[in-house]
């Protein structure tokens, strides 16, 4: 499924790259979400071949395009492709081939690993958290019960990377938050604690782009403050789910989408964003911030562990958040904390 | 492989394949393009590496492959067989892949193919060093970097990781550089310098000599080596100053890279070429090289050192942070840099007609802003000819105040790019620009100046931001002079 806004330039080459496929059995939904460009002319152009559909609505964000997808796929299983990225031809195979091994196992979840296109030198990269999956999934095809090992929430949190079952997401009424960006965060932890049957393939062949300007990770203005909304949505999902061993995940979701928010913040907003995560994270129960330093000490190593560690310390506290106003201030923190620690290594 | 075989998953319209390689990697390609729709031949170049292979049925050998090379879309070459990539040339296919060791000269094979393929894609593996390493785990956006991640502490660096790519795909335009020489009035300099750039034959080069209705006899010099050379463009407009000469060029341009020369100066034959070849593997926003101070009463030339031709800058930086640091760091010289034309339509980057003199500066730092990486080439190619009579440097004290017209237009840009980072870099250009006036305007129009600069000074941000960047940015050397501009009262005249 490809929800597609003012992509008139990149998405003949996404359907390109989809009917190219070794294997048959997809379909294709394009849910335009109201462009204003001619990504609707470009879509017609290929509704001859009876494997694309194509629906209009306005505009209601990724989040509402996708679950006005959901809402139309008659497949077992629905991936999620933004428009201007692309697959290889063996894609569908490579699902087909491991879902039909594990037929009788009823996998609710597929986990793949991107690869990562830079927009400028065009070099494709390993995706950001291949060591974790490497463990977790030792080889394609392994299946595992999300339940039993709560690493899997540490996976980096993005929708594309996952599969899903059509059954799973009707039985637990699964939809997108609309209207907000980064809508994918809140789903990546609902979803896994639902699930009990995940599975794991490695390099599927689906590419996901960086580096580009109109990517909805470069946007810098009023969009940034949307994250508090995900943030209390993850917040009151995990005080209700009661797990402990879900605290350590979400807080460092939350850790570094606000480190790097901060960072990506214009002029205009970048105070008022540190006055709200201030607030927010002063705000949170002590256990989440002793479950996130427990956390910090198992499982990252020196650099950014102390990253995280110095943020959350320096973030609750009153005269010291103030560093995070202005790139300047934190640079030249972290210059003297690297002084202190006597160490060439990245903090907050 | 896999940036391979990621530019292969972009292209449907292949049929036949012709492989050029031993290794076991590229076996397994061969079997992972038999999968792909629409392909129905393979051919082998070295022999006998198809039977290895041969339970596949449509590899065949060179042997029994058709004699009409035009059946052939695609060459795949590997790691080790460049000579064997360069001598099938004559099969002329469209699309012209391949991955080549360290060191491995890349360009002379784009050079032979860019003439009969569409597309080319040339991957060659990086050294990264060690110091760029190091730097490279200080403050990254999480998302936004590419190599950080992988390199530094957090291990898995694989040799895949590191590699420069080459993708080049045919215009509209044969040309894919343009050098754009502002022409007033040059006639005792322009033959050295036309002399110096034509020395290198590449056809792909064009030569844009905009005149700016000079009364002296440059028009009839360059229309005389034009007979003789067809890169060489000539256009002709009334006299406008140099800014509107200039962005007649860049209107007219054609080349996907741009170069601006002044056309009293004089270039290392080599150094074009050598710019567009850095400037292509990797596709880079800007390019640039050292320069040396030519004195035109000696005849010596002088290099000019500290000018960032060092690391990271010299196996070339995607990081916005390095990138936009250049603006601080080197000097105004925008005539040994090459521009990718789409920035500078992109961002609509032009030179500000109302500026009679140092039009280059508020052009270089909206550049340098808005590019994304850059790289350069440590070699001093670039003649930069002093002590000729009415040259901008040997200009009088009151042509300094144009600096705030200047600055006005540079405030206005980055305000409209909401970054702190920029707003700051541009108060440290500001300091150097300001000092380097200062130290040499004389008399009363000093006093005039310092007023001014103050407030200029002043417009963004106070005096403790400012000190803080002065220490961050330049060294110590500006702290005296700006203090004391800032404690003492001074009055208008």
């Amino acid at each position: 499924m490809v929800p597609a806004y003012n992509s008139g330039k990149t998405i003949a080459r996404t359907i390109e790259s989809i009917l190219q496929q070794t294997d048959e059995r997809y379909k294709v939904i394009i849910v335009n979400d109201g462009s204003d460009d001619d990504t609707e002319e470009i879509c017609k152009r290929y509704l001859q071949t009876n494997k694309i559909y194509y629906i209009f609505q306005e505009n209601r964000g990724l989040g509402g395009a996708r679950n006005r997808g959901m809402e139309l796929v008659d497949t077992p299983y629905v991936s999620f492709l933004d428009s201007d990225d692309w697959l290889m031809p063996q894609y569908v195979e490579k699902f087909a081939h491991h879902l039909e091994r594990h037929k009788e196992e009823n996998i609710e979840m597929i986990m793949s690993l991107p690869q990562i296109y830079h927009e400028g030198s065009k070099v494709v990269k390993d995706w950001y958290d291949k060591p974790l999956f490497e463990r977790i999934f030792p080889e394609d095809g392994v299946v595992m019960n999300p339940q039993e090992n709560a690493d899997i929430y540490r996976f980096e949190v993005n929708q594309c990377r996952k599969v899903l079952q059509m059954e799973f997401v009707k039985r637990i009424h699964f939809r997108f938050r609309e209207k907000t960006k980064w809508e994918d965060v809140y789903p990546h932890f609902y979803l896994l604690s639902k699930c009990s049957a995940c599975m794991g393939i490695g390099e599927t062949g689906f590419y996901y782009r960086t580096g580009s300007d109109t990517q909805i990770t470069s946007l810098r203005g009023k969009e940034r403050m949307d994250v508090l909304v995900v943030f209390e949505d993850l917040l009151r999902f995990i005080s209700k789910e009661r797990k402990k061993e879900l605290y350590f995940p979400a807080m460092r979701v939350m850790v570094r989408f606000s480190i790097w928010c901060i960072r990506m913040a214009d002029t205009d907003n970048r105070k008022n964003l540190v006055n709200i995560l201030h607030l927010f994270f002063k705000r949170l129960p002590k256990e989440y911030i002793a479950a996130l330093k427990k956390g910090v000490k198992e499982c990252c190593r020196g650099a950014d562990a102390r990253q995280y560690l110095l943020f959350i310390m320096a973030i609750r506290t009153r005269p010291l958040y103030f560093i995070f106003n202005d790139y300047l201030w934190q640079d030249m923190g972290e210059k003297t904390v690297k002084k202190l620690l006597g160490a060439g290594e990245r903090v907050a | 492989m896999f940036q391979i075989k990621n530019y292969l998953s972009k292209i449907y319209d292949i049929k036949s394949v012709l492989l050029i390689g031993r290794t076991k990697e590229f076996q397994e390609l061969a079997s992972w393009l038999l999968n792909k729709k629409g392909i129905e031949k393979i051919y082998y170049y070295p022999q006998g590496v198809g039977v290895i292979c041969s339970d596949l049925p449509e590899i065949c050998t060179l042997e029994n492959m058709p004699h009409d090379h035009k059946q052939v879309d695609a060459v795949i070459f590997d790691r080790g067989c460049r000579e064997a990539a360069m001598g099938v040339r004559e099969i002329s296919p469209r699309f012209f892949i391949g991955r080549l060791n360290k060191e491995e000269e890349y360009f002379d094979l784009w050079e032979q193919y860019r003439r009969v393929s569409d597309f080319i894609y040339i991957e060659r593996k990086k050294t990264i060093p060690e110091k760029e390493n190091f730097e490279s785990n200080i403050q990254t956006a999480y998302e936004d970097n590419i190599g950080s991640k992988n390199r530094g502490k957090r291990g898995y660096k694989s040799d895949e990781d590191s590699c420069e790519i080459l993708e080049w795909q045919r215009g509209k335009e044969d040309v894919e550089l343009s050098v754009i020489l502002p022409v007033y009035n040059m006639e005792a300099y322009l033959p050295k310098c036309i002399e110096s750039l034509l020395k290198w034959k590449a056809p792909y080069v064009e030569y844009l000599f905009v005149n700016d209705g000079s009364k002296d006899g440059s028009a009839d010099i360059i229309k005389r080596y034009g007979k003789k050379d067809k890169r060489i463009r000539f256009i002709e407009k009334e006299n406008g100053g140099c800014a509107s000469a200039r962005n007649r060029g860049i209107e007219k341009a054609k080349g996907r890279y741009l170069g601006f020369i002044d056309p009293d100066d004089f270039i290392e034959e080599s150094m074009f070429y050598k710019l567009f070849r850095r400037a292509m593997l990797g596709n880079y926003d800007l390019a640039y090289c050292g320069y040396k101070e030519y004195d035109d009463r000696s005849g010596k030339a002088r290099k000019i050192l500290n000018d960032c031709l060092g690391e990271p800058y010299r196996s070339g930086t995607y990081r916005q942070d390095k990138v936009q640091k250049l603006a601080v760091n080197t000097r105004v010289a925008i005539w040994r840099c090459i521009y990718k034309k789409d920035v500078i339509n992109h961002r609509q980057i032009k030179f500000h007609e109302d500026l009679k003199r140092f039009d280059d500066l508020p052009f270089r730092v909206e550049y340098i802003f808005a590019a994304k990486s850059a790289v350069c080439v440590p070699e001093y190619l670039y003649y930069y000819r002093l002590g000729r009579k009415g040259q901008d440097v040997a200009c009088s004290d009151k042509g300094f105040f144009v600096h705030f017209a200047i600055f006005q237009h540079l405030d206005k840009y980055v305000k409209k790019c909401k970054d702190n980072r920029m707003t700051d870099l541009l108060q440290v250009v500001k300091i150097q620009t300001h000092g380097f006036a200062l130290s040499k305007i004389k008399g009363n129009l000093k006093r005039k100046y310092r007023y001014r600069a103050k407030r200029d000074l002043n417009k963004n941000m106070g005096y403790f931001r400012t000190l803080c960047l002065i220490m961050m940015y330049t060294g110590k050397g500006n702290l005296g002079w700006y203090t004391c501009l800032e404690m003492w009262p001074f009055k208008r005249d």
